[in-house]
């Protein structure tokens, strides 16, 4: 099989013997793909430059088994400048993407939900709920829509007054009070997750609880090697680096 | 094969990167054949080498004493760091620029996803290399990957958080390379990290 100019991003890469790579691609029509990029670490290449994470791409590939083979890619439109922090976020969306998505099945809204994320990346401030919004997405396309306006078995509408605790695959379920054991969330929160407006610190603290919750039941409690970083990170910084989107990041 | 001595010796010289049985077999057959001398005194230095050489206590590239040539030269300026990733950009460095400072080998890059994170690299060490306050300067000549950028954001928050200079190598234009033919990455990083002259 020959795909032509297919927009794609890279994931992951990793060489692969002298001068060729093993390269991750999200892609928007075939899902994920492995791909070998042959002979792209030479000297006198330029493809390597084009094959960075981030960067809007155009791919070319042949072949029918696991593995395909690169035969080209073009820059369709370079990343911005992610440093730092936002760097460090881009890395942990890629992770997710790596971990989660399958090869031969083709992920649409999560291609589209990855393009949104990247484009908000570069303001700091709002990288929070933006890597909520995008998990919440990637969830829905894995077939783990979260449940967040109905309570679980009863299927009332969420009180936003109300507190709840969260339990994957049935939602949120009414708790007397916010000291219960488990993920405890305030129904306001909820709702806000579900209309991807995440107000204040307490709604993105508590969405970032709803998401790991839900991400880690699919990943096993492995733990993700982009967010040990991310808090060997700030260990290893100063307290005056510690920016308000520490917690809720992470 | 009728010895097994020789087929040994052959799957042995397969551990060098990018041979593989032709060419091992064409390096056994010579070293008995023409050199043996010669392969005596490589199989006497590989062993030695195996067993002496360890690593820098300072700036952990491969030395045989405890402090290595460079970081024990006292005439080398001690304010300034370079931080490279392994003793092959070391060696590029020293013989291509008039860098005089000292340096810091990570023996690796970030790569969280394959299992690489920053215990693996030593950074505790340079941390507390940094905390020492002779150091002024960090320059981050790491290369241009992804795991390459990702080491050297995350060296660059761990300096700045102790009120040190952090420096990155320039990425651009190649002496004698034509605008051209650039790619268009490395063309927009040189906008980005133009200089006035």
């Amino acid at each position: 099989m020959r795909v032509e100019l297919s927009p794609a991003y890279l994931i992951h890469q990793r060489p692969y013997r002298d001068t060729s790579l093993l390269i991750e691609f999200l892609t928007r029509d075939h899902g994920r793909i492995g791909a070998i990029a042959k002979g792209v670490r030479g000297r006198k290449n330029n493809l390597a430059a084009v094959l960075q994470p981030f960067n809007a791409l155009l791919i070319s590939w042949s072949g029918k088994n696991e593995l395909v083979t690169l035969s080209q890619a073009e820059l369709q439109r370079p990343s911005a400048t992610l440093a730092g922090i936002t760097y460090l976020s881009g890395l942990y969306a890629n992770e997710l993407l790596y971990k989660l998505l399958h090869r031969g099945e083709t992920f649409p809204e999560t291609f589209h939900a990855y393009e949104r994320l990247l484009s908000t990346l570069t303001r700091e401030n709002e990288i929070a709920e933006n890597l909520r919004y995008f998990e919440m997405d990637l969830l829905r396309d894995l077939g783990y829509e979260l449940l967040l306006t109905q309570e679980g078995h009863s299927e009332d509408p969420v009180d936003p007054e109300a507190w709840y605790r969260y339990v994957p695959d049935t939602g949120p379920l009414r708790v007397s009070s916010r000291f219960e054991k488990g993920v405890i969330v305030q129904g306001s929160s909820l709702l806000a997750l579900s209309r991807k407006q995440l107000p204040d610190k307490q709604s993105r603290i508590e969405a970032r609880k709803v998401t790991k919750l839900a991400l880690n039941e699919i990943l096993g409690n492995k733990p993700l090697a982009s967010q040990e970083l991310l808090k060997k990170w700030f260990n290893f910084g100063n307290e005056k680096s510690r920016s308000n989107t520490v917690n809720e990041s992470n | 094969m009728s010895s097994p001595l020789l087929t040994q010796l052959i799957d042995s010289l397969r551990c060098l990167p990018g041979v593989g049985p032709k060419s091992a077999q064409r390096m056994a057959f010579h070293l008995l054949e023409r050199n043996r001398e010669g392969a005596k005194r490589l199989a006497n230095t590989i062993s030695r080498a195996v067993e002496e050489i360890g690593h820098c206590k300072r700036c952990r590239t491969f030395s045989e004493t405890e402090l290595c040539a460079t970081c024990a030269n006292e005439k080398r300026d001690r304010k300034i760091l370079c931080v490279v990733e392994g003793p092959a950009d070391q060696v590029a460095v020293e013989q291509s620029t008039a860098f005089s400072g000292l340096y810091f080998v990570l023996m690796g890059r970030l790569s969280p996803l394959d299992g690489i994170g920053p215990d693996a690299l030593g950074l505790d060490q340079l941390a507390d290399r940094l905390d020492q306050g002779e150091i002024e300067e960090v320059i981050l000549a790491t290369s241009s990957t992804v795991e390459g950028e990702t080491t050297a954001h995350f060296i660059a928050n761990l300096a700045s958080g102790r009120n040190i200079k952090v420096t990155r190598i320039a990425h651009g234009v190649p002496i004698g390379g034509e605008l051209e033919y650039l790619d268009s990455s490395t063309l927009s990083h040189a906008f980005s990290g133009r200089h006035v002259i």
